[in-house]
């Protein structure tokens, strides 16, 4: 199990320039919040807000141009630190490797020897539900299942905090409940401190301990709502009335953010 | 099942090119366009006589050293200008320049600056090769997944991971391609330029026989090289599909 880590973001701001040197975008401003170790956040807010910018910094991917962001006490600042592990939205499975392979990629050259890597891939595999498709090419698998490759590959790293840019979002429905499911399990299993950047109220109403909702660019968060669900959780949590309190306080936020950033 | 499969569409392909290739000499007449058979019989005796074996040899030999340096330089070249914007936009245009300028117009520089003889061959099958897999291997490093390059970050691949583990499986297919465009346009380079200025040759023979109207000689030259350049190709596009699927 991996140990969990806090995160602290403050007064983190970021500008980014217009190609051809005209002008710049302020994409976040001002964002201060601290994540316990070990806790589920949730990201919103609406289109261009600065969610991805966010988890970018978050990651070591992007120095923030303002602020400071730590990570169990120590900075990060433009380069990924050991103990982070990032999904993002698009499929990044390597197509010219098995499903084995992508899942073993990150281990290789880290010193690590054979039998050690196996175990960590069997179990990731597992973990996962990919067991019988070890050899499978990336091609050969649903959107759902890529998706699934790719979060084993950043299980077997151990991170200390798992950071999801909308992971589920180029999956169907009923695939993302069940994604979701996934995602709780490996949290509570692993222990790990989760940051997810969704664009679904019900979705980081039914995973998160806290969500933040971001404003319209420049992002900031306008207000934290914390859902208060024991960390043993299950779908009968949809059918909680807390669970429709939880929505439409998001949504409430949210709506007028996301007419804001429609220019209404 | 499969490869038994493409195997019957390949036989079937090259019967059917058999089949037209006899209708055809029949319309023409056999002294304009012999026959496959005839050709056949005159590729055999070609085979056996020295003065053609040196004639493939020249330009086997030429033909090698181009695409070597074509398939090298090509890449070497792309990957400064997929991989440095600024060398790429420097200096790409000129390749873009070279892809669109009718080369053969360009022999005449070439051999006032190479001479009659082998240089000059393989530098015109250089300038035919290299810049195809310059611009294509340029072009496979810039659209490598932004979504794998942030991924290799995360992964904390050090440059020699990214650049072997990543970089190069990814682009891999593309360069295969390139490889591909660079065998037939090498052949093409050396043999034109055999046909124009050279004292030996594949190229330099087909001439010599078109002066002569060797039609059976001509037709044999052509089925070699037919043969060799569609034989490559189909072993390089093979790879290149092992390498996707």
């Amino acid at each position: 199990m991996a140990a969990s880590a806090s995160v602290v973001l403050d007064g983190v701001g970021h500008v980014f320039p217009v190609a051809g040197g005209r002008g710049a975008v302020r994409a976040l401003e001002q964002v201060s919040l601290t994540i316990a170790g070990g806790e589920f956040f949730a990201i919103i807010g609406p289109s261009g807000c600065g969610k991805s910018t966010l988890l970018d910094i978050l990651a070591g991917l992007l120095a923030p141009g303002e602020g400071r962001v730590t990570f169990d006490g120590a900075e990060i600042r433009g380069t990924v630190p050991d103990g982070i592990g990032v999904v993002f939205q698009d499929d990044a499975s390597f197509p010219w490797l098995s499903v084995w392979d992508n899942v073993a990629f990150g281990l290789r050259g880290r010193g690590l020897d054979k039998s050690e890597i196996a175990g960590r891939v069997g179990a990731a595999l597992d973990f996962m539900g990919l067991k019988e498709f070890a050899r499978h090419r990336p091609a050969q698998l649903s959107g759902g299942m890529r998706q699934r490759v790719c979060i084993a590959r950043t299980l077997v790293l151990r991170p200390r905090l798992f950071l999801l840019d909308e992971p589920f979002a180029a999956l169907d429905q009923q695939t993302r409940l069940l994604m979701g499911y996934e995602l709780l399990r490996l949290w509570r299993e692993t222990g790990a401190t989760v940051v997810l950047v969704t664009h679904s109220l019900d979705e980081a109403a039914m995973l998160a301990d806290r969500i933040g909702v971001m404003s319209s660019r420049p992002g900031r968060f306008i207000e934290t709502v914390a859902t208060e669900w024991p960390r043993e959780r299950s779908s009968q949590i949809l059918t909680d009335p807390r669970f429709g309190d939880v929505t439409s306080r998001l949504w409430e936020k949210l709506r007028a953010e996301s007419l804001r950033a429609m220019g209404r | 099942m499969k490869r038994a499969q493409t195997w019957l569409d390949g036989a079937a392909v090259i019967v059917a090119i058999l089949l037209a290739w006899q209708f055809l000499s029949l319309i023409v007449g056999a002294h304009v366009l012999p026959p496959p058979r005839a050709t056949a019989g005159r590729l055999v005796t070609l085979v056996g006589e020295p003065r053609f074996l040196a004639d493939l040899a020249s330009t086997a030999e030429a033909y090698v050293i181009a695409l070597a340096i074509g398939m090298a330089g090509g890449l070497v070249l792309g990957v400064a200008f997929g991989g440095w914007r600024l060398i790429g936009d420097s200096f790409e245009p000129f390749m873009h320049l070279l892809v669109a300028t009718p080369k053969v117009t360009l022999y005449p520089v070439i051999l006032l600056l190479f001479g009659l003889g082998d240089s000059a061959k393989i530098a015109f099958g250089v300038l035919h090769a290299l810049p195809p897999v310059a611009i294509m291997t340029a072009n496979a490093i810039r659209t490598v997944r932004p979504v794998h390059r942030k991924t290799a970050l995360t992964l904390r691949l050090s440059p020699t991971a990214y650049a072997t583990r990543l970089l190069v499986p990814a682009v891999l297919p593309d360069i295969l391609g390139a490889f591909r465009v660079c065998f037939a346009q090498a052949l093409l380079g050396v043999l034109v330029g055999e046909m124009f200025a050279s004292t030996r040759g594949l190229g330099h023979l087909l001439m010599a026989s078109i002066g002569v109207d060797d039609n059976p000689t001509i037709l044999a030259i052509v089925a070699i090289v037919f043969v060799f350049a569609g034989g490559g190709s189909a072993a390089l596009l093979a790879a290149a599909s092992r390498r996707k699927s």
